[in-house]
């Protein structure tokens, strides 16, 4: 790969200070603090304490009790499950990546960018830069914990640790590569409004495809129930190489030669496949570039599109925008120490009704699985409502009322949370040990309704933040207040133990008091919640914003 | 100097945004650029900045066609163009003094002490106040404007393009704005501005191009404009002339 221009590095760097800039820390204490050295040293401080706390503290607990935990107990015994989903995931991330990257360039500021003293060689190196943190990221903040943890619970000492995660960091880094090359190939040779499509089709169609074929063969040719799915998916992935590999080195640890060695030539693989990256990219720009059109079509086509660009949202880098978000709130709820005591109230109370009459949360994973994907839909949706806020044509476009915007909202959410969820659920099908699969489907209807009426909760909700008002698009980042966020989440609590409970009865065809107390606290709330926002008024709530 | 040779643009290979446009603007020139909304004046000017690639046709400048050189050498030629769009989007997150200082560094001025003094005076210049404290989005959209032409007057621009430069900027903004060109000009700079306001065209244009639907209507100069179109009584100004020319 050619050394990149000086311009490219330079956009980098500022895309670096924008995110430390718009991140927790830079709310707290003012974000024209940090300049872009700062910004550089505070990401690589916030890796290394993220990896460090992360494994750490498991670890002193492995040392304090002598034994392993459950959790290395857990990461030993699934090690080939965990470095090949590892790098399962680590595709799906680039393949992801790959199709942000042609997002990026159909409606994004690359125009703008290129306005500024910069050629297209320019913004294609930077883009790929780009392509390479936020893989990195990925890897560091999501996958890196498991595989330290994996490699210290295997019993290596802590310099072999940190060697071996160096290693598969950048095997899996050229995971990810190859995910973002497949889609490039892909997108390149396809036309432009066709790379969103195949991105999410590959995904769900090979989730869904994994998913079934992992049931069928489990039941078909497997057939045995002494073994855990755990047990039997880590022995299926135990004879894939990535994993042997992994395997061989855990039995016959390697000197330092065939360590070099085997980092090398991942080193290698990685530059050769970012030589690639820029190549591939740098054609697929070029045909985007050159249909590149003016701003009337783009905002036809973006209103047409809308619900789509929000699913694609939505699917790139959920995991990471979920813990961003999480962190969002829980500042939000620090800074104002009444809300803490509020939210704890709040949350003894959810806890109280959970276990009213002794009808305890029989089946936390279902509980989880309900809470989760209410959480998930809605709390990206109330983010993704800021985003869009932003673009006035676009609305204007879609809905010139408000019955329009509900209508069009209504339709996106349920949409969007359907390609959400259902890969969720397709895995959760094929992985389900317990359940029968009659039953397993038996569930979907549940989870649907679930999402509907989580759907129709946001619907209402961003139709609240909508702020039909003169001066509605003027906030650029939307935030929550923290009264709102509450009774979002109270409320979506309440429409996830519903369900649960509805599930758990369903088998003895039961609907007992539980149910019907929370139909009418969903009621109570719903009113309670329309009433403190227009008590409030939405200027006030702007003020948080 | 800047040379365009029968350049068009066409989004779906039917409609032409621009259309077989000629035209050139010598160094220490103004051409303005005139004509309705969607008559093709952004693009032309987006084509000419390299932003948009041509359909085709040629654009010449200092006699090097900007879509058929190397990326080093087109590097360096866009480093002589100055592009002011109409929709003003600075790099969020940056103090208005950053954002100078780093579109310097994007320009390759590399001395950092030079670059800060050239950074103070523009913003002493253009009045913009608070520049090491506020961010570039929380300024009103016509400082925000004064930014965007601040940073592209960094670098003493050779090849100047405006889209709508006086749109949001008050009556001590526009006195700015035009005593920069006057004196970018003085110097020997090339500068083509798209605008709907006719009397900066009149004060500030050598050349006048007029286009309407992506087609060259006149162009000329204005002396040149005046011999076309003067009343009966041999007097006109501008605007009459445009409203004749395009039935407004």
């Amino acid at each position: 790969m050619s050394k990149p221009p000086h311009n490219a590095l330079l956009l980098l760097k500022l895309q670096l200070l924008s995110g430390v800039r718009k991140g927790v820390l830079a709310r707290l204490f003012g974000g024209t603090l940090f300049s872009t050295k700062t910004a550089i040293i505070l990401k690589i401080v916030t890796a290394l304490v993220w990896v460090g706390v992360t494994c750490v503290i498991p670890l002193l607990t492995l040392s304090d009790f002598g034994e392993a935990t459950q959790i290395g107990q857990s990461l030993v015994r699934y090690h080939h499950l965990i470095i090949n989903g590892a790098a399962i995931l680590m595709f799906y991330v680039g393949l992801f990546i790959g199709a942000n990257l042609i997002y990026e360039l159909a409606i994004s500021e690359n125009e703008q960018l290129l306005s500024y003293p910069i050629v297209m060689e320019d913004l294609v190196h930077f883009r790929v830069m780009d392509v390479y943190m936020t893989i990195l990221s990925f890897y560091l903040y999501v996958i890196c914990p498991f595989t330290c943890l994996m490699f210290l619970a295997l019993g290596w000492s802590t310099v072999w640790t940190v060697a071996m995660v160096i290693l598969t960091a950048v095997l899996l880094f050229a995971v990810g590569l190859l995910g973002a090359n497949a889609f490039l190939s892909i997108a390149k040779r396809l036309p432009r409004r066709g790379s969103d499509g195949i991105c999410i089709t590959i995904f769900l169609v090979s989730v869904g495809l994994f998913g079934i074929a992992i049931r069928l063969y489990k039941d078909g040719f497997f057939g045995s129930a002494t073994m855990s799915i755990w047990q039997w998916s880590d022995l299926q992935m135990s004879v894939v190489s990535f994993s042997s590999m992994m395997d061989n080195i855990v039995s016959r640890p390697w000197g330092i030669g065939q360590y070099a060695l085997s980092l090398a030539a991942g080193g290698m693989l990685v530059m050769f496949l970012s030589k690639v990256c820029v190549r591939t990219f740098g054609q697929a720009f070029d045909r985007i570039h050159l249909q590149a059109d003016d701003m009337t079509a783009r905002v036809k086509r973006s209103a047409a599109w809308l619900s789509f660009m929000n699913l694609n949202r939505l699917l790139r880098f959920l995991p990471l925008d979920i813990r961003t978000l999480l962190v969002k709130d829980i500042v939000a709820l620090v800074r104002r120490p009444r809300m803490l005591v509020n939210a704890f109230v709040f949350v003894v109370f959810l806890v109280l009704i959970a276990n009213w009459r002794h009808a305890a949360v029989a089946d936390p994973m279902l509980f989880v699985l309900y809470c989760s994907s209410t959480f998930i839909v809605s709390r990206l949706f109330v983010n993704i409502i800021g985003q869009e806020r932003n673009n006035i044509l676009v609305i204007k476009q879609l809905a010139p009322s408000i019955s329009g915007y509900l209508s069009a909202r209504a339709k996106i959410t349920f949409g969007v949370s359907l390609a959400v969820l259902l890969p969720f659920w397709g895995v959760l099908i094929g992985l389900s040990a317990d359940l029968a699969l009659l039953e397993t489907v038996w569930r979907l209807p549940l989870l649907l309704l679930n999402v509907i009426l989580a759907s129709i909760f946001v619907t209402w909700y961003s139709a609240t933040f909508a702020e039909f008002s003169t001066d509605r698009f003027k906030k650029q980042d939307f935030g929550i207040h923290p009264v709102a966020m509450l009774v979002f989440w109270g409320f979506g609590m309440l429409v996830s133990l519903f369900f649960y409970k509805l599930d758990l009865a369903l088998p003895a065809h039961e609907v007992d008091e539980m149910t019907i107390l929370l139909i009418v606290a969903m009621g109570v709330v719903l009113a309670a919640s329309t009433a403190i926002f227009r008590f409030l008024g939405i200027r006030r709530i702007k003020r948080y914003a | 100097m800047l040379q365009v040779i029968s350049l068009s643009k066409s989004y779906d290979h039917k409609t032409y945004a621009v259309n077989e446009l000629s035209f050139a603007v010598e160094n220490g020139h103004i051409l303005a650029l005139l004509g309705h909304n969607g008559a093709g004046k952004s693009t032309m000017l987006r084509l000419v900045s390299t932003m948009l690639q041509a359909s085709s046709g040629q654009v010449l400048i200092d006699g090097i066609d900007v879509f058929g050189t190397e990326a080093d050498q087109l590097r360096e030629i866009k480093r002589k163009i100055g592009f002011v769009p109409e929709t003003v989007n600075l790099l969020e997150y940056l103090t208005a003094w950053e954002y100078l200082f780093y579109i310097g560094q994007m320009y390759g001025i590399e001395d950092e002490t030079l670059l800060t003094s050239k950074v103070n005076e523009l913003v002493e210049r253009f009045g913009i106040t608070e520049a090491r404290e506020k961010t570039t989005s929380d300024y009103s959209s016509g400082l925000k404007k004064r930014i965007s032409i601040a940073s592209i007057m960094i670098n003493q621009p050779r090849l100047l393009l405006l889209d709508e430069p006086t749109a949001h900027l008050d009556p001590i903004g526009v006195k700015t704005l035009k005593d920069c060109l006057r004196e970018l000009r003085s110097e020997g700079a090339t500068i083509m501005l798209a605008t709907h306001q006719l009397d900066i065209a009149e004060q500030l244009a050598d050349e006048i191009l007029i286009i309407n639907e992506g087609q060259q209507l006149f162009y000329g100069t204005q002396d040149h404009l005046r011999e076309h179109f003067q009343d009966s009584d041999g007097q006109g100004n501008l605007e009459s002339f445009y409203s004749r020319l395009l039935g407004g």
